[in-house]
């Protein structure tokens, strides 16, 4: 008893930062060592494994890694809760930071780098994560990406009662077609998430077609979801090729390992971002960097387009790029130069 | 004993992984590694400290061995990020278990493995056969492979 109350008073809970059904986490000064940490209470009767309440945060020591998040305590924190203390990233989640939308494209690159070098640390103590989505990725203080969120990384999952996953929407978004039962989870299933992950970040969650719980499985066993083809038309083939192959619904024609993935993403070279707003009869780009300012307009008049692209190396007026300037053209054809424009910068091959 | 033998360059990385004894030196595998494209240099050098990072932790090599630049190529832009990219290496394989580290060229590779300190002899009196597909390998490859052979005992 007297342990108990100990425990109580050793995290000051200054704030609720989110709940989920595994229970909430909050940001908490640890009063022993009198450092800032998120501490997450889960009740008893909501840990997965009954038998060893302590086993996501014995993963999550067991994963330590530069790209996982940090595990600094667990314990009982009352008779009916344990606590997983963690370091506290401000930064929050990458959930948070894109909003629905989506992230800039070189930035999604690095994070996801990141993410799958992480990845690759846990496959190698033979540690699926199993749950890997931009929620579950917190964002460190030099912006990198960490995991989180080892609550289903658990050795002995086929024995236990995961019944109340498959009601979750979210998560079976996100399930390789591959997995009926979690006992067929693999290491390839976890490369096929970091893809619909990568899908959802270069892409933002509106890009996600609108399907029926019931229809879900189905359409993610006939790649229908994500949709494979509809992709932003500043995402280059080769990012495209890329995703496409991590998400792959033959498991022998997806990466072999996170390692493999995350090589391939690294050679591919993306230098440019474009930022994307809605005109009342069409759509407008811009970007500016190495490059200078560039901007892209398409827009509709009587059912014919017309694409006015124009550049800036330095100072001075923005110059029309005659090349890409076009007028009246078909939708066909302005769909067409503007991705090739688009792509062509974000590749530096303008 | 497990040796990595590095060959940096500004834009990749070769490293072998070498065991055995100087005299039955066993090539495990050879690799190289290519910087990500577009990256900044300091983000280049971190995910540069990360991935030799992870070679050491999974490897666990008893020592490292870089080849050296040449005294002749000691100058310049160029020489100044590889001498940083070897910095980042060595700085990773210390923080990661490794307990020394060599830096050789040519001369003093030759000088331990044929006994003649000049260059020309790793072309005229060694004898690389020891290693099936040394011939197969990339330029640097052989001096990531030479200079982890160097420092076998």
């Amino acid at each position: 008893m007297e342990r108990i109350k100990i425990m109580s008073v050793r995290f000051d809970l200054k704030k609720r930062l989110g709940n989920g059904y595994f229970g909430e986490v909050w940001y908490a000064n640890e009063v022993g060592l009198n450092q800032i940490c998120a501490v997450k209470l889960v009740p008893h009767n909501k840990i997965i494994n009954q038998a060893n309440y302590f086993q996501e945060a014995q993963c999550l020591k067991q994963a330590e890694h530069s790209n996982v998040v940090r595990i600094l305590d667990t314990g009982n924190f009352d008779k009916t809760k344990i606590y997983l203390s963690m370091e506290y990233l401000k930064n929050k989640s990458l959930e948070n930071e894109a909003s629905g939308g989506f992230i800039a494209i070189t930035r999604a690159k690095k994070l996801m780098i990141d993410v799958l070098r992480g990845l690759e640390h846990a496959h190698q103590q033979n540690i699926l994560h199993r749950d890997i989505k931009p929620a579950n990725i917190l964002i460190g203080d030099s912006k990198e990406g960490k995991l989180s969120d080892f609550g289903l990384a658990l050795p002995d999952i086929s024995k236990l009662d995961l019944a109340f996953i498959k009601t979750n929407y979210q998560y079976m978004t996100h399930l390789a077609p591959e997995v009926s039962k979690f006992a067929d989870y693999s290491k390839s299933s976890d490369i096929y998430v970091c893809g619909v992950t990568f899908y959802r970040l270069i892409n933002g969650d509106s890009f996600l077609p609108s399907i029926d719980p019931i229809d879900i499985r189905q359409a993610i066993k006939d790649a229908k979801y994500p949709d494979r083809t509809r992709y932003r038309d500043f995402v280059p083939n080769s990012l495209r090729r890329f995703t496409n192959k991590a998400m792959n619904p033959d498991v022998s024609k997806r990466f072999k390992s996170a390692e493999e993935m995350r090589h391939s993403l690294e050679q591919i070279g993306l230098v440019s971002n474009w930022n994307e707003s809605f005109l009342p009869n069409g759509m407008y780009w811009s970007t500016s960097g190495t490059l200078g300012v560039i901007t892209v307009k398409k827009t509709e008049n009587c059912g014919l387009w017309t694409i006015l692209a124009k550049k800036r190396k330095h100072r001075g007026p923005l110059k029309r790029i005659t090349k890409y300037c076009k007028n009246k053209i078909n939708r066909k054809e302005a769909d067409s130069l503007t991705k090739e424009i688009l792509q062509k910068v974000v590749q530096n091959r303008l | 004993m497990l040796v990595i033998g590095f060959r940096v360059s500004t834009d990749s990385v070769a490293y072998c992984l070498l065991t055995g004894s100087k005299q039955k030196p066993t090539l495990i595998s050879s690799y190289i590694i290519k910087l990500p494209k577009e990256y900044k240099r300091i983000e280049s050098l971190k995910w540069l400290y990360n991935e030799i990072s992870a070679i050491c932790k999974k490897c666990e090599p008893a020592l490292i061995a870089i080849k050296d630049t040449e005294v002749m190529a000691r100058k310049g832009n160029s020489y100044v990020e590889r001498l940083e990219n070897e910095t980042v290496v060595i700085l990773a394989a210390i923080t990661n278990g490794v307990k020394n580290f060599y830096k050789k060229v040519k001369a003093t590779i030759a000088k331990d493995l044929t006994g003649k300190g000049k260059a020309k002899y790793l072309e005229t009196s060694l004898d690389t056969s020891i290693f099936p597909n040394f011939t197969k390998l990339s330029s640097n490859e052989k001096e990531a492979v030479l200079v982890a052979w160097s420092v076998l005992k």
